[in-house]
Protein backbone atom coordinates (compact mmCIF):
# COMPACT_ATOMS: atom_id res chain seq x y z
CA UNK A 1 0.00 0.00 0.00
CA UNK A 2 1.18 3.50 -0.77
CA UNK A 3 1.88 5.32 2.43
CA UNK A 4 1.65 9.10 2.35
CA UNK A 5 2.72 10.13 5.80
CA UNK A 6 1.46 13.36 7.15
CA UNK A 7 1.78 14.16 10.80
CA UNK A 8 0.08 16.85 12.79
CA UNK A 9 -1.03 17.51 16.33
CA UNK A 10 -4.16 15.76 17.35
CA UNK A 11 -7.05 18.17 17.56
CA UNK A 12 -10.47 16.57 17.56
CA UNK A 13 -12.19 19.70 16.31
CA UNK A 14 -10.32 19.87 13.00
CA UNK A 15 -9.69 16.22 12.28
CA UNK A 16 -12.96 14.64 11.31
CA UNK A 17 -11.90 11.71 9.18
CA UNK A 18 -10.97 9.00 11.61
CA UNK A 19 -10.09 5.40 11.24
CA UNK A 20 -12.59 3.22 13.04
CA UNK A 21 -11.45 1.67 16.30
CA UNK A 22 -12.43 -1.36 18.32
CA UNK A 23 -12.30 -1.06 22.08
CA UNK A 24 -11.18 -3.46 24.74
CA UNK A 25 -12.07 -3.06 28.39
CA UNK A 26 -9.71 -4.27 31.11
CA UNK A 27 -12.52 -5.81 33.15
CA UNK A 28 -10.32 -6.29 36.17
CA UNK A 29 -10.06 -2.53 36.72
CA UNK A 30 -13.47 -1.51 35.32
CA UNK A 31 -15.89 -0.37 38.05
CA UNK A 32 -18.95 -0.65 35.76
CA UNK A 33 -19.78 3.00 36.25
CA UNK A 34 -21.12 3.91 32.81
CA UNK A 35 -19.17 7.18 32.55
CA UNK A 36 -17.80 6.08 29.18
CA UNK A 37 -21.34 5.59 27.88
CA UNK A 38 -22.46 8.94 29.26
CA UNK A 39 -19.95 10.92 27.17
CA UNK A 40 -20.35 8.80 24.05
CA UNK A 41 -22.06 10.45 21.06
CA UNK A 42 -22.75 7.10 19.34
CA UNK A 43 -26.29 6.09 18.52
CA UNK A 44 -28.42 4.09 20.96
CA UNK A 45 -27.18 0.62 21.77
CA UNK A 46 -23.43 1.17 21.48
CA UNK A 47 -23.05 -0.42 24.92
CA UNK A 48 -21.92 -3.66 26.53
CA UNK A 49 -23.78 -5.73 29.09
CA UNK A 50 -21.66 -4.19 31.86
CA UNK A 51 -22.55 -0.50 31.51
CA UNK A 52 -19.55 0.24 29.28
CA UNK A 53 -19.25 1.26 25.65
CA UNK A 54 -19.53 -1.61 23.17
CA UNK A 55 -16.63 -3.98 22.82
CA UNK A 56 -15.79 -6.03 19.74
CA UNK A 57 -17.61 -3.78 17.30
CA UNK A 58 -16.02 -0.89 15.45
CA UNK A 59 -16.70 2.73 16.27
CA UNK A 60 -16.27 5.04 13.30
CA UNK A 61 -16.66 8.27 15.25
CA UNK A 62 -13.46 7.50 17.15
CA UNK A 63 -13.55 10.69 19.22
CA UNK A 64 -11.87 8.78 22.09
CA UNK A 65 -13.57 10.70 24.88
CA UNK A 66 -14.68 7.37 26.38
CA UNK A 67 -11.03 6.59 27.08
CA UNK A 68 -10.48 10.04 28.56
CA UNK A 69 -13.40 9.95 31.01
CA UNK A 70 -12.65 6.50 32.44
CA UNK A 71 -11.75 7.03 36.13
CA UNK A 72 -9.39 4.04 36.06
CA UNK A 73 -8.13 4.33 32.44
CA UNK A 74 -9.12 0.79 31.59
CA UNK A 75 -10.27 1.31 28.00
CA UNK A 76 -7.83 0.63 25.16
CA UNK A 77 -8.35 0.37 21.43
CA UNK A 78 -7.09 -1.19 18.26
CA UNK A 79 -7.39 0.39 14.85
CA UNK A 80 -9.60 -1.25 12.33
CA UNK A 81 -7.69 -1.89 9.08
CA UNK A 82 -7.09 1.09 6.79
CA UNK A 83 -9.36 1.77 3.85
CA UNK A 84 -12.51 3.71 3.15
CA UNK A 85 -15.00 4.18 5.96
CA UNK A 86 -18.76 3.97 5.61
CA UNK A 87 -19.02 7.59 4.50
CA UNK A 88 -16.62 7.01 1.61
CA UNK A 89 -13.77 8.94 3.17
CA UNK A 90 -10.30 7.53 3.72
CA UNK A 91 -9.26 6.61 7.20
CA UNK A 92 -6.32 7.91 9.06
CA UNK A 93 -4.36 5.78 11.37
CA UNK A 94 -2.76 7.31 14.41
CA UNK A 95 0.26 6.19 16.30
CA UNK A 96 0.60 6.45 20.06
CA UNK A 97 -2.67 7.08 21.86
CA UNK A 98 -4.32 9.50 19.51
CA UNK A 99 -1.49 12.01 19.74
CA UNK A 100 -0.26 12.05 16.13
CA UNK A 101 -2.02 11.25 12.92
CA UNK A 102 -0.52 9.33 10.08
CA UNK A 103 -2.42 8.98 6.85
CA UNK A 104 -2.15 5.52 5.36
CA UNK B 1 -49.87 -13.10 21.97
CA UNK B 2 -51.66 -10.62 24.19
CA UNK B 3 -49.67 -7.42 24.55
CA UNK B 4 -49.89 -6.01 28.07
CA UNK B 5 -51.05 -2.42 28.21
CA UNK B 6 -50.12 0.23 30.73
CA UNK B 7 -50.71 3.92 31.15
CA UNK B 8 -47.06 4.45 31.97
CA UNK B 9 -43.93 2.33 31.63
CA UNK B 10 -40.86 3.58 33.50
CA UNK B 11 -37.39 2.38 32.52
CA UNK B 12 -34.92 2.56 35.38
CA UNK B 13 -35.69 2.27 39.07
CA UNK B 14 -33.32 4.79 40.60
CA UNK B 15 -34.66 7.69 42.70
CA UNK B 16 -36.14 9.38 39.61
CA UNK B 17 -37.90 6.35 38.12
CA UNK B 18 -39.20 4.83 41.35
CA UNK B 19 -40.62 8.20 42.43
CA UNK B 20 -42.23 8.94 39.07
CA UNK B 21 -43.81 5.46 39.12
CA UNK B 22 -45.08 5.81 42.70
CA UNK B 23 -46.64 9.23 42.19
CA UNK B 24 -48.20 8.18 38.86
CA UNK B 25 -49.76 5.14 40.56
CA UNK B 26 -51.05 7.34 43.39
CA UNK B 27 -52.75 9.34 40.65
CA UNK B 28 -54.63 6.20 39.64
CA UNK B 29 -52.49 5.20 36.67
CA UNK B 30 -51.51 1.66 35.72
CA UNK B 31 -47.72 1.65 35.89
CA UNK B 32 -44.92 -0.78 35.05
CA UNK B 33 -41.44 -0.07 36.46
CA UNK B 34 -38.49 -1.98 34.95
CA UNK B 35 -34.85 -2.16 35.91
CA UNK B 36 -32.15 -4.25 34.33
CA UNK B 37 -30.31 -4.84 37.57
CA UNK B 38 -30.61 -7.75 39.96
CA UNK B 39 -29.92 -5.55 42.97
CA UNK B 40 -30.89 -1.91 42.68
CA UNK B 41 -28.17 0.60 43.41
CA UNK B 42 -25.35 -1.93 42.93
CA UNK B 43 -22.57 -1.48 42.03
CA UNK B 44 -22.79 1.85 43.87
CA UNK B 45 -22.09 4.92 41.76
CA UNK B 46 -23.00 7.54 44.32
CA UNK B 47 -21.93 9.00 47.67
CA UNK B 48 -25.49 9.05 48.96
CA UNK B 49 -25.72 12.51 50.54
CA UNK B 50 -29.27 13.86 50.53
CA UNK B 51 -31.03 16.57 52.53
CA UNK B 52 -33.87 15.71 54.89
CA UNK B 53 -35.94 18.31 53.11
CA UNK B 54 -35.27 16.52 49.81
CA UNK B 55 -36.61 13.25 51.20
CA UNK B 56 -39.61 14.73 52.98
CA UNK B 57 -40.71 16.87 50.04
CA UNK B 58 -40.97 13.67 47.99
CA UNK B 59 -42.91 11.89 50.74
CA UNK B 60 -40.01 9.61 51.69
CA UNK B 61 -39.75 8.91 55.45
CA UNK B 62 -36.19 8.92 56.77
CA UNK B 63 -35.64 5.26 57.76
CA UNK B 64 -32.95 3.18 59.40
CA UNK B 65 -33.44 0.70 56.60
CA UNK B 66 -31.27 2.83 54.33
CA UNK B 67 -29.65 5.61 56.39
CA UNK B 68 -25.96 5.15 57.07
CA UNK B 69 -25.37 8.34 59.04
CA UNK B 70 -27.12 11.62 59.86
CA UNK B 71 -25.50 14.87 58.67
CA UNK B 72 -25.53 18.20 60.49
CA UNK B 73 -23.55 20.52 58.27
CA UNK B 74 -20.54 21.12 56.06
CA UNK B 75 -16.82 21.78 56.20
CA UNK B 76 -15.49 23.61 53.14
CA UNK B 77 -11.71 23.64 52.59
CA UNK B 78 -9.51 25.65 50.27
CA UNK B 79 -6.46 24.06 48.67
CA UNK B 80 -4.23 24.87 51.66
CA UNK B 81 -6.61 23.41 54.21
CA UNK B 82 -8.10 26.65 55.51
CA UNK B 83 -11.76 26.05 56.11
CA UNK B 84 -15.24 27.33 56.77
CA UNK B 85 -17.43 25.21 59.02
CA UNK B 86 -21.18 25.46 58.62
CA UNK B 87 -22.49 23.32 61.47
CA UNK B 88 -26.25 23.65 61.90
CA UNK B 89 -25.92 22.18 65.41
CA UNK B 90 -24.26 25.49 66.29
CA UNK B 91 -26.14 27.82 63.96
CA UNK B 92 -29.62 26.62 64.96
CA UNK B 93 -29.16 24.46 68.07
CA UNK B 94 -32.89 24.34 68.83
CA UNK B 95 -33.68 22.80 65.48
CA UNK B 96 -30.70 20.68 64.51
CA UNK B 97 -28.88 18.02 66.47
CA UNK B 98 -29.32 14.70 68.17
CA UNK B 99 -32.05 13.91 70.66
CA UNK B 100 -35.63 15.02 71.32
CA UNK B 101 -37.24 17.49 68.92
CA UNK B 102 -34.04 18.08 67.03
CA UNK B 103 -33.30 16.73 63.61
CA UNK B 104 -30.46 16.17 61.21
CA UNK B 105 -29.99 18.44 58.20
CA UNK B 106 -29.63 15.44 55.94
CA UNK B 107 -28.30 11.93 55.65
CA UNK B 108 -25.78 9.74 53.93
CA UNK B 109 -27.73 6.82 52.54
CA UNK B 110 -26.73 3.39 51.27
CA UNK B 111 -27.88 3.53 47.66
CA UNK B 112 -28.49 -0.24 47.54
CA UNK B 113 -30.95 -0.07 50.42
CA UNK B 114 -32.28 3.37 49.47
CA UNK B 115 -33.14 2.44 45.88
CA UNK B 116 -34.79 -0.77 47.07
CA UNK B 117 -36.79 1.22 49.64
CA UNK B 118 -38.02 3.64 46.95
CA UNK B 119 -38.92 0.74 44.67
CA UNK B 120 -40.83 -0.92 47.52
CA UNK B 121 -42.75 2.31 48.13
CA UNK B 122 -43.72 2.29 44.45
CA UNK B 123 -44.67 -1.38 44.59
CA UNK B 124 -46.89 -0.75 47.62
CA UNK B 125 -48.56 2.14 45.80
CA UNK B 126 -49.68 -0.35 43.14
CA UNK B 127 -46.82 -0.22 40.64
CA UNK B 128 -45.90 -3.49 38.92
CA UNK B 129 -42.12 -3.93 39.23
CA UNK B 130 -39.93 -6.10 37.01
CA UNK B 131 -36.26 -6.50 37.83
CA UNK B 132 -33.78 -8.15 35.44
CA UNK B 133 -35.70 -6.34 32.71
CA UNK B 134 -33.83 -4.20 30.23
CA UNK B 135 -35.47 -1.66 27.96
CA UNK B 136 -34.23 -2.05 24.40
CA UNK B 137 -36.41 0.18 22.23
CA UNK B 138 -39.70 2.01 21.66
CA UNK B 139 -41.86 3.19 18.77
CA UNK B 140 -44.85 5.54 18.86
CA UNK B 141 -47.74 3.87 17.00
CA UNK B 142 -50.80 5.09 15.13
CA UNK B 143 -53.32 4.77 17.96
CA UNK B 144 -51.42 7.46 19.90
CA UNK B 145 -49.69 5.03 22.29
CA UNK B 146 -46.27 3.40 21.96
CA UNK B 147 -44.75 -0.05 21.91
CA UNK B 148 -41.80 -0.80 24.14
CA UNK B 149 -39.41 -3.69 23.67
CA UNK B 150 -38.04 -5.30 26.80
CA UNK B 151 -35.79 -8.21 27.59
CA UNK B 152 -36.74 -9.98 30.82
CA UNK B 153 -34.64 -12.93 32.01
CA UNK B 154 -33.55 -13.41 28.39
CA UNK B 155 -37.09 -13.36 27.05
CA UNK B 156 -37.93 -10.62 24.55
CA UNK B 157 -41.33 -9.09 24.96
CA UNK B 158 -43.31 -6.04 23.92
CA UNK B 159 -45.63 -3.96 26.09
CA UNK B 160 -47.79 -0.96 25.23
CA UNK B 161 -48.03 2.32 27.10
CA UNK B 162 -49.39 5.78 26.65
CA UNK B 163 -46.18 7.29 27.97
CA UNK B 164 -42.69 5.84 28.34
CA UNK B 165 -40.58 7.45 31.06
CA UNK B 166 -36.81 7.29 30.57
CA UNK B 167 -35.29 7.25 34.06
CA UNK B 168 -32.28 5.24 33.00
CA UNK B 169 -29.67 7.46 34.56
CA UNK B 170 -26.45 8.97 33.34
CA UNK B 171 -25.83 6.58 30.46
CA UNK B 172 -29.39 7.07 29.16
CA UNK B 173 -30.25 5.17 26.02
CA UNK B 174 -34.00 5.82 26.16
CA UNK B 175 -33.54 9.44 25.10
CA UNK B 176 -31.39 8.31 22.19
CA UNK B 177 -34.20 6.02 21.00
CA UNK B 178 -36.16 9.20 20.29
CA UNK B 179 -33.17 10.96 18.75
CA UNK B 180 -32.48 13.19 21.77
CA UNK B 181 -28.80 13.98 22.23
CA UNK B 182 -28.37 12.81 25.79
CA UNK B 183 -24.60 12.43 25.90
CA UNK B 184 -22.59 14.85 28.03
CA UNK B 185 -19.54 16.79 26.90
CA UNK B 186 -16.18 15.61 28.23
CA UNK B 187 -15.63 19.12 29.61
CA UNK B 188 -18.83 18.85 31.66
CA UNK B 189 -18.74 15.33 33.06
CA UNK B 190 -16.71 14.89 36.22
CA UNK B 191 -14.85 11.59 36.31
CA UNK B 192 -15.18 10.34 39.89
CA UNK B 193 -13.60 7.72 42.09
CA UNK B 194 -14.27 7.09 45.77
CA UNK B 195 -13.10 4.70 48.46
CA UNK B 196 -15.08 3.60 51.48
CA UNK B 197 -12.43 3.50 54.19
CA UNK B 198 -11.82 2.45 57.75
CA UNK B 199 -9.76 4.50 60.23
CA UNK B 200 -10.64 8.00 59.08
CA UNK B 201 -12.58 10.04 61.64
CA UNK B 202 -15.54 12.24 60.74
CA UNK B 203 -17.88 14.47 62.75
CA UNK B 204 -21.32 14.46 61.14
CA UNK B 205 -20.25 16.94 58.46
CA UNK B 206 -19.92 16.64 54.70
CA UNK B 207 -16.40 17.86 54.03
CA UNK B 208 -15.65 19.41 50.67
CA UNK B 209 -12.13 20.16 49.51
CA UNK B 210 -11.76 22.66 46.69
CA UNK B 211 -8.66 23.59 44.70
CA UNK B 212 -7.17 22.77 41.33
CA UNK B 213 -4.27 20.98 42.99
CA UNK B 214 -6.54 18.27 44.42
CA UNK B 215 -9.48 18.05 42.04
CA UNK B 216 -9.11 20.03 38.79
CA UNK B 217 -12.55 21.05 37.52
CA UNK B 218 -14.37 19.46 40.44
CA UNK B 219 -13.78 18.91 44.15
CA UNK B 220 -12.71 16.24 46.61
CA UNK B 221 -14.76 15.10 49.58
CA UNK B 222 -14.75 13.22 52.87
CA UNK B 223 -18.17 11.94 53.95
CA UNK B 224 -19.19 9.97 57.05
CA UNK B 225 -20.47 6.52 56.06
CA UNK B 226 -21.80 5.07 59.31
CA UNK B 227 -20.30 2.40 61.61
CA UNK B 228 -17.19 4.55 61.93
CA UNK B 229 -16.40 4.35 58.24
CA UNK B 230 -15.79 7.26 55.89
CA UNK B 231 -15.67 7.88 52.19
CA UNK B 232 -12.85 9.70 50.42
CA UNK B 233 -13.57 10.66 46.85
CA UNK B 234 -13.15 13.18 44.11
CA UNK B 235 -14.29 14.21 40.68
CA UNK B 236 -12.13 15.76 37.97
CA UNK B 237 -12.70 17.24 34.54
CA UNK B 238 -10.33 15.31 32.32
CA UNK B 239 -9.59 18.21 29.99
CA UNK B 240 -8.12 20.04 32.99
CA UNK B 241 -5.70 17.37 34.21
CA UNK B 242 -3.33 14.76 32.85
CA UNK B 243 -4.07 12.49 35.81
CA UNK B 244 -7.11 10.24 35.80
CA UNK B 245 -9.47 10.19 38.78
CA UNK B 246 -7.67 7.24 40.35
CA UNK B 247 -4.26 8.92 40.14
CA UNK B 248 -5.71 12.22 41.31
CA UNK B 249 -7.31 10.47 44.32
CA UNK B 250 -4.01 8.85 45.18
CA UNK B 251 -2.36 12.29 45.04
CA UNK B 252 -5.05 13.74 47.31
CA UNK B 253 -4.79 10.95 49.87
CA UNK B 254 -0.99 10.91 50.00
CA UNK B 255 -0.01 14.55 49.47
CA UNK B 256 -2.79 16.82 50.70
CA UNK B 257 -3.13 18.59 54.06
CA UNK B 258 -5.18 15.52 55.09
CA UNK B 259 -2.33 13.08 54.56
CA UNK B 260 -1.83 12.54 58.31
CA UNK B 261 -5.55 12.03 58.79
CA UNK B 262 -5.62 9.46 55.98
CA UNK B 263 -2.32 7.78 56.82
CA UNK B 264 -3.88 4.65 58.36
CA UNK B 265 -6.87 4.41 56.07
CA UNK B 266 -7.87 0.99 54.79
CA UNK B 267 -9.95 0.66 51.64
CA UNK B 268 -13.18 -1.33 52.08
CA UNK B 269 -14.97 -0.57 48.80
CA UNK B 270 -14.11 1.03 45.45
CA UNK B 271 -16.85 3.03 43.71
CA UNK B 272 -17.10 5.72 41.09
CA UNK B 273 -18.90 7.14 38.14
CA UNK B 274 -19.64 10.27 36.19
CA UNK B 275 -21.29 13.41 37.53
CA UNK B 276 -22.63 15.92 35.04
CA UNK B 277 -21.60 19.47 35.98
CA UNK B 278 -23.76 20.53 33.09
CA UNK B 279 -26.92 22.36 32.16
CA UNK B 280 -30.20 20.43 32.08
CA UNK B 281 -31.02 18.73 28.79
CA UNK B 282 -32.67 21.29 26.50
CA UNK B 283 -35.33 18.88 25.24
CA UNK B 284 -36.56 16.33 27.75
CA UNK B 285 -39.57 15.02 25.83
CA UNK B 286 -40.59 13.41 22.54
CA UNK B 287 -43.74 11.68 21.27
CA UNK B 288 -44.95 9.35 24.07
CA UNK B 289 -41.73 9.96 25.99
CA UNK B 290 -40.34 12.03 28.83
CA UNK B 291 -36.98 11.88 30.60
CA UNK B 292 -36.53 12.25 34.36
CA UNK B 293 -33.46 12.44 36.63
CA UNK B 294 -29.89 12.00 35.42
CA UNK B 295 -31.11 11.01 31.96
CA UNK B 296 -32.37 14.60 31.56
CA UNK B 297 -29.38 15.90 33.51
CA UNK B 298 -31.49 16.95 36.48
CA UNK B 299 -28.32 17.42 38.48
CA UNK B 300 -27.10 20.39 40.47
CA UNK B 301 -24.18 21.72 38.37
CA UNK B 302 -22.31 23.13 41.38
CA UNK B 303 -22.52 20.26 43.86
CA UNK B 304 -23.18 17.38 41.45
CA UNK B 305 -26.02 16.34 43.76
CA UNK B 306 -28.73 14.49 41.87
CA UNK B 307 -30.74 12.50 44.42
CA UNK B 308 -32.89 15.35 45.67
CA UNK B 309 -33.43 16.66 42.15
CA UNK B 310 -34.28 13.15 40.90
CA UNK B 311 -36.87 12.74 43.68
CA UNK B 312 -38.40 16.17 43.07
CA UNK B 313 -38.47 15.64 39.31
CA UNK B 314 -40.19 12.30 39.89
CA UNK B 315 -42.93 14.03 41.87
CA UNK B 316 -43.39 16.61 39.11
CA UNK B 317 -43.43 13.96 36.37
CA UNK B 318 -45.80 11.60 38.25
CA UNK B 319 -48.33 14.32 38.99
CA UNK B 320 -48.06 15.72 35.48
CA UNK B 321 -48.76 12.31 33.94
CA UNK B 322 -51.71 11.82 36.30
CA UNK B 323 -53.27 15.10 35.14
CA UNK B 324 -52.50 14.56 31.47
CA UNK B 325 -53.99 11.09 31.27
CA UNK B 326 -57.00 11.91 33.46
CA UNK B 327 -57.97 14.58 30.95
CA UNK B 328 -57.41 12.14 28.04
CA UNK B 329 -54.91 14.39 26.31
CA UNK B 330 -52.85 12.73 23.60
CA UNK B 331 -49.33 12.16 24.89
CA UNK B 332 -47.63 13.65 21.85
CA UNK B 333 -44.55 15.82 21.83
CA UNK B 334 -46.55 19.00 22.00
CA UNK B 335 -48.56 18.03 25.08
CA UNK B 336 -45.56 16.53 26.85
CA UNK B 337 -43.64 19.78 26.57
CA UNK B 338 -45.78 21.01 29.47
CA UNK B 339 -43.87 18.60 31.71
CA UNK B 340 -40.63 20.35 30.88
CA UNK B 341 -42.21 23.78 31.37
CA UNK B 342 -43.47 22.75 34.82
CA UNK B 343 -40.09 21.33 35.66
CA UNK B 344 -38.26 24.48 34.59
CA UNK B 345 -40.56 26.62 36.65
CA UNK B 346 -40.21 24.47 39.74
CA UNK B 347 -36.44 23.95 39.70
CA UNK B 348 -34.94 23.89 36.22
CA UNK B 349 -34.55 27.63 35.89
CA UNK B 350 -32.59 27.70 39.16
CA UNK B 351 -30.38 24.94 37.79
CA UNK B 352 -29.70 26.98 34.68
CA UNK B 353 -28.65 29.88 36.94
CA UNK B 354 -26.33 27.58 38.87
CA UNK B 355 -24.90 26.39 35.59
CA UNK B 356 -24.00 29.99 34.72
CA UNK B 357 -22.27 30.38 38.09
CA UNK B 358 -20.36 27.15 37.53
CA UNK B 359 -19.33 28.22 34.01
CA UNK B 360 -18.04 31.53 35.23
CA UNK B 361 -15.87 29.78 37.83
CA UNK B 362 -14.38 27.16 35.55
CA UNK B 363 -13.90 29.49 32.59
CA UNK B 364 -11.57 31.57 34.74
CA UNK B 365 -8.08 30.71 33.56
CA UNK B 366 -6.09 32.10 36.49
CA UNK B 367 -5.94 29.10 38.83
CA UNK B 368 -5.56 31.10 42.05
CA UNK B 369 -8.56 33.27 41.19
CA UNK B 370 -10.61 30.27 40.11
CA UNK B 371 -9.77 28.37 43.32
CA UNK B 372 -10.91 31.33 45.39
CA UNK B 373 -14.14 31.66 43.41
CA UNK B 374 -14.98 27.98 43.90
CA UNK B 375 -14.17 28.08 47.61
CA UNK B 376 -16.32 31.18 48.13
CA UNK B 377 -19.18 29.78 46.09
CA UNK B 378 -19.19 26.48 47.97
CA UNK B 379 -18.99 28.28 51.33
CA UNK B 380 -21.92 30.49 50.40
CA UNK B 381 -23.88 27.73 48.76
CA UNK B 382 -24.18 25.69 51.96
CA UNK B 383 -24.77 28.64 54.30
CA UNK B 384 -28.21 29.06 55.89
CA UNK B 385 -28.86 32.16 53.80
CA UNK B 386 -28.18 30.61 50.42
CA UNK B 387 -30.85 31.28 47.86
CA UNK B 388 -30.20 27.86 46.36
CA UNK B 389 -30.72 25.92 49.57
CA UNK B 390 -33.73 24.06 48.27
CA UNK B 391 -32.02 22.46 45.26
C1 LIG C 1 -19.42 9.19 42.31
C2 LIG C 1 -20.78 9.82 42.45
C3 LIG C 1 -21.16 10.38 43.65
C4 LIG C 1 -22.42 10.97 43.78
N1 LIG C 1 -22.76 11.49 44.99
C5 LIG C 1 -23.98 12.05 45.16
C6 LIG C 1 -24.38 12.55 46.44
O1 LIG C 1 -23.65 12.43 47.44
N2 LIG C 1 -25.60 13.14 46.55
C7 LIG C 1 -26.43 13.26 45.48
O2 LIG C 1 -27.53 13.82 45.63
N3 LIG C 1 -26.10 12.78 44.27
C8 LIG C 1 -24.89 12.17 44.07
N4 LIG C 1 -24.55 11.67 42.84
C9 LIG C 1 -25.51 11.77 41.74
C10 LIG C 1 -26.61 10.73 41.88
O3 LIG C 1 -26.04 9.46 42.05
C11 LIG C 1 -27.49 10.69 40.62
O4 LIG C 1 -27.83 12.01 40.25
C12 LIG C 1 -28.77 9.90 40.87
O5 LIG C 1 -28.48 8.55 41.10
C13 LIG C 1 -29.71 10.02 39.67
O6 LIG C 1 -30.83 9.20 39.86
P1 LIG C 1 -31.61 8.59 38.62
O7 LIG C 1 -32.79 7.90 39.21
O8 LIG C 1 -31.84 9.62 37.60
O9 LIG C 1 -30.63 7.54 37.95
P2 LIG C 1 -29.88 6.24 38.55
O10 LIG C 1 -29.82 6.28 40.02
O11 LIG C 1 -28.61 6.13 37.80
O12 LIG C 1 -30.83 5.05 38.12
C14 LIG C 1 -30.95 4.61 36.81
C15 LIG C 1 -31.49 3.19 36.83
O13 LIG C 1 -31.82 2.83 35.49
C16 LIG C 1 -31.44 1.49 35.28
N5 LIG C 1 -31.29 1.30 33.82
C17 LIG C 1 -30.41 1.93 33.00
N6 LIG C 1 -30.60 1.54 31.73
C18 LIG C 1 -31.64 0.66 31.74
C19 LIG C 1 -32.32 -0.07 30.72
N7 LIG C 1 -31.99 0.03 29.43
N8 LIG C 1 -33.34 -0.88 31.09
C20 LIG C 1 -33.69 -0.99 32.40
N9 LIG C 1 -33.09 -0.31 33.39
C21 LIG C 1 -32.08 0.51 33.07
C22 LIG C 1 -30.18 1.33 36.07
O14 LIG C 1 -29.97 -0.04 36.37
C23 LIG C 1 -30.47 2.17 37.31
O15 LIG C 1 -31.04 1.40 38.34
C24 LIG C 1 -23.30 11.04 42.69
C25 LIG C 1 -22.93 10.45 41.49
C26 LIG C 1 -21.69 9.84 41.35
C27 LIG C 1 -21.30 9.22 40.05
S1 LIG D 1 -14.72 6.86 20.45
FE1 LIG D 1 -16.33 8.38 20.87
S2 LIG D 1 -18.08 7.62 19.74
FE2 LIG D 1 -16.64 5.92 19.82
S3 LIG D 1 -17.25 4.72 21.61
FE3 LIG D 1 -15.71 6.20 22.33
S4 LIG D 1 -16.90 7.97 23.00
FE4 LIG D 1 -18.26 6.70 21.76
S1 LIG E 1 -15.70 4.50 32.36
FE1 LIG E 1 -14.12 2.92 32.67
S2 LIG E 1 -14.60 2.06 34.68
FE2 LIG E 1 -16.45 3.17 34.02
S3 LIG E 1 -17.70 1.60 32.98
FE3 LIG E 1 -16.46 2.62 31.39
S4 LIG E 1 -14.65 1.29 31.23
FE4 LIG E 1 -15.61 0.75 33.17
Amino acid sequence: MVVLTFIQSFNPSIITMKQPVIFQIGWNACIKCGACVAVCPQEAGFISDFDTIAVGKPCDIACMVCEDICPVSTITHELVEAGMNGRGTPYFTFNGNGKKLVEV
Amino acid sequence: MVVQQYDVVVIGSGPAGATTARIAAENGLKVLLCDKRQELGAPIQCSGAVSRHGLESAGVEPSDEYILEPIYGFGIYDSNGDSTTIDYRQIKPDEYGEGENRKPLGYVVDRRRFDRYLMTMAERAGVEVWLKTEGIGYQPIEDGTCEIQLRRFNEKLTVKAKVLVGADGLQSQVGKWAGLRTHIKLTELASCLQFIVDKVETAGLLEIVTGHEWAPGGYAWVFPKGNGYAEIGLGVIRTMTKLNAQEQLDHFIKQSFFKERFSNCRILEVQGGGVPLAAPLKTQYADNLILVGDSARHVNPITGGGIHTALSSGVIAGNFLGELLKTHKIPNRKNLKTYQDLWLEDMGNKMWQLYEVKKEIFNTSDIAVRDKMLYNTMSEYFSPNSEYKKI
